[in-house]
């Protein structure tokens, strides 16, 4: 197979691949009914560069309409310093608190 | 005598026995639900001086409603007159009727319709002679120009001094009607007795005499006893259901609250307790900044505790800044804070939070620890400041979280993830052991009041800044020049009210500038607190705009605060700069080589970092 592949002198990326199917924007439709500023998100990342947890909300918010797992926000303190430095004054604090909540009525079914 | 009954004391009679047996079981409910620990301290206050001391704040607080009177006296003596008013009506009522009949365990409905039985000493005589019937009329008078009152506060709420009122439910309404129309009838049915009897004091002697000019008031005389007494019955069934179940509780709360009971997410009892007794006055209200930022928005504590109470917990439990300022006003004393955050569920965020932090150069441990704290951090202006406030101190210090990624657990706290900040508390508390640190000095006055509060760090001393460097100024360790500008303080809420740390701020900023413009105000919002993560920037930023007119209005040239989160907040929206106290101390710092004699202290430098400690 691989020498197969080799003749090409490329492969696709399977891990960037978008999968239409795995996507189900349930729970962040309801999320950002609560939190209305998310719909204003730029995916700046600042959010992910001022945090002293690790957490990487952006990427975190880019997958959660895959529902992927949402681990990463055990190391979150919620301090808000994502939300001083956001550029579009989204509630970060309530994101998150949200998404954890709302995750939990969720439960497994999503 | 003749025989003491008629049926129209019936409604009264079953209104009030309804309202008895509720009140007991309630009691008894409240104690049994009480954490064990918070059981034995009722148990053990009861036969102590705190009783004593309890019976006191009740008449003081649920009677007189002296902490009203001093904030607003209007509305003081509105509910003074009606709380005070009614309850001597009852009592002179009792010993009235005693005297008279000569029976002391008589049936409650005898006292309570008493002018009905016993007409009382002949009209215009009983005007002069001070005697139970002038006192009676006296105090219905007093109850009646509180109600006076009420009816203004109701329609024009302004006169009475609040910006906005409560806005009450149907229950409420309903019963609050039934509490203004008793007083009247009353009034009337006295009034339709004296009159028939040619007998009665003032009040109720003259409304009579008036009436039987008009017309023969003895035909009316069981019709307005009967609307008395149901009025007084349909009220008391109400009573349990509506915000009118405080008048009751209150007195509980006070005892309670006397024996040493506080509020904690086990205690049930006294959560219910404390619900029960908030009588949605709505000064609160009043005193929250998000009435002016948010108008419409139910988020103040008397919506909040009333949708707790009815069972509805919507998303107001993050709707609030925990400020403190409806709490500083609460003239029940009700711990507001406690209660919203215990609302709020621990969802196990930041379980996994790791923490670290520097102790010691190539393991020498310092005598001073510096926590900047996350927020900090995001105004690294105040970090410089404070090195150099420090280096030109000579302390010599650590600075525990120079790369940013350390916590001190209260913000996790305030969203409600207890057992996070728990454990971070366990990380800190040891690290700060293990330092060898005698001092530990925080730039954020967040930090400060959970490590003051919660945190046990035997041998060491922790400082807010503010405070240190007021210590450094006092004992001349450093020296700063005055400024020919005018300064304007903002109390941050957790260091102000929260810890009550008010005066070393103000102590700097004389050392400082040339005048301190504060204005006489229990401290504001700046708007920016991590206490309300349900709190959108727009309404953030109507806070912050409030507060800065508020402060600004002697024309300051700067303000100062000792927050970053306010500084970051006030800068967004301020036209006059914005600094934290460490800022201006460190701009006016007067350097050594301006010092001479300096020098010559060098050797005790160690000494004094020592004392400082």
């Amino acid at each position: 197979m691989d020498a197969v592949k080799s003749k090409f002198g490329f492969e696709i990326n399977q891990g960037r691949h978008i999968d239409m199917d795995r996507i189900d924007t349930r729970l962040a439709d309801e999320i950002s009914a609560h939190v209305r500023s998310w719909k204003a998100c730029l995916n700046c990342g600042s959010c992910s560069a001022t945090c002293p947890g690790g957490v990487g909300l952006r990427s975190l918010l880019l997958k959660l309409s895959t529902l992927g797992e949402l681990t990463t926000l055990d190391t979150c303190l919620l301090c808000g310093k994502c939300f001083l430095v956001c550029p579009r004054g989204i509630s970060t604090r309530y994101l998150i608190i949200q998404i954890i909540k709302k995750r939990r009525e969720y439960g497994k079914a999503v | 005598m003749e025989k003491l009954f008629d049926p129209f004391v019936l409604p009264f009679t079953v209104g009030f026995s309804f309202l008895v047996l509720w009140f007991v079981y309630k009691i008894v409910r409240w104690f049994i639900s009480l954490r064990g620990d918070d059981m034995k301290l009722v148990i053990t206050g009861l036969f102590s001086l705190k009783t004593l001391q309890a019976l006191v704040e009740t008449v003081n607080e649920s009677l007189l409603h002296r902490k009203v009177f001093r904030n607003n006296s209007r509305l003081g003596y509105m509910h003074m007159s009606l709380a005070f008013g009614w309850f001597m009506l009852i009592l002179i009522g009792n010993i009235e009727s005693t005297y008279y009949s000569g029976n002391l365990f008589k049936p409650i409905y005898v006292s309570v319709f008493w002018r009905f039985f016993d007409p009382g000493p002949s009209f215009p005589q009983a005007m002069i002679q001070p005697g139970f019937a002038f006192w009676m009329d006296l105090f219905l008078l007093l109850v009646l120009s509180g109600l006076g009152f009420a009816i203004l506060k109701r329609f024009r709420s302004r006169i009475m001094g609040m910006k906005r009122t409560m806005r009450h439910e149907p229950a409420d309404r309903l019963a609050l009607a039934a509490l203004w129309m008793i007083f009247p009838a009353r009034l009337v049915a006295e009034s339709m007795t004296c009159g028939a009897n040619g007998t009665g004091s003032f009040l109720t002697g003259s409304l009579g005499y008036l009436f039987s000019r008009f017309f023969d008031p003895s035909s009316s005389i069981l019709p307005s006893w009967w609307i008395y007494s149901f009025l007084l019955g349909f009220f008391f069934v109400l009573l349990p259901f509506t915000r009118y179940a405080h008048i009751p509780s209150e007195p509980v709360l006070i005892f309670f609250r006397k024996y040493g009971v506080r509020l904690s997410p086990g205690s049930a009892g006294y959560t219910d307790l404390s619900l029960t007794a908030c009588s949605s006055c709505g000064i609160c209200i009043n005193a929250c900044q998000l009435a002016e930022a948010a108008p419409g928005r139910p988020v103040q504590s008397s919506y909040f505790v009333r949708s707790v109470r009815k069972n509805r917990v919507p998303d107001l439990q993050y709707e609030c800044l925990i400020c403190g300022r409806c709490e500083a006003a609460c003239p029940v004393g009700l711990e507001l804070m406690p209660m919203r955050q215990n609302t709020r569920p621990d969802l196990g965020i930041g379980s996994r939070a790791t923490i670290t932090g520097k102790l010691g150069r190539n393991g020498h441990p310092r005598r001073i620890l510096y926590f900047a704290g996350c927020m900090t951090h995001l105004s690294p202006g105040i970090i410089r400041s404070m090195s150099s406030i420090f280096n030109q101190a000579g302390a010599i210090w650590e600075f525990y979280d120079a790369d940013g990624q350390a916590c001190c657990g209260r913000p996790l706290k305030l969203a409600g993830q207890v057992d996070a900040a728990r454990n971070i508390r366990g990380k800190l508390e040891n690290d700060f052991s293990k330092s060898g640190a005698d001092l530990l000095v925080t730039s954020c006055p967040i930090c400060y009041r959970i490590f003051n509060e919660e945190y046990n760090l035997p041998g060491i001393r922790v400082l807010h800044h503010s405070q240190y460097i007021r210590d450094l100024l006092e004992w001349n360790r450093i020296k700063v020049e005055s400024s020919i500008q005018n300064a304007v303080y903002h109390s941050p809420c957790e260091l102000g009210r929260g810890s009550g740390i008010e005066s070393e701020p103000r102590e700097i900023i004389k050392a400082l500038y040339k005048a301190d413009l504060t204005p006489d105000i229990e401290g504001l919002c700046c708007g920016g607190s991590l206490g309300g993560p349900g709190i959108d920037l727009a309404t953030r930023r109507a806070v912050a705009r409030g507060a800065v007119e508020e402060l600004t209005h002697g024309d300051p040239d700067v303000l100062i605060t000792a927050c970053p989160l306010c500084k970051k907040t006030f800068s967004a929206i301020s036209r006059i700069p914005v600094l934290d106290i460490s800022e201006a101390t460190a701009g006016q710092l007067i350097k050594p080589n301006a010092l001479p004699e300096r020098k010559k202290q060098q050797g005790n430098h160690h000494k004094q970092a020592v004392a400082v400690g």
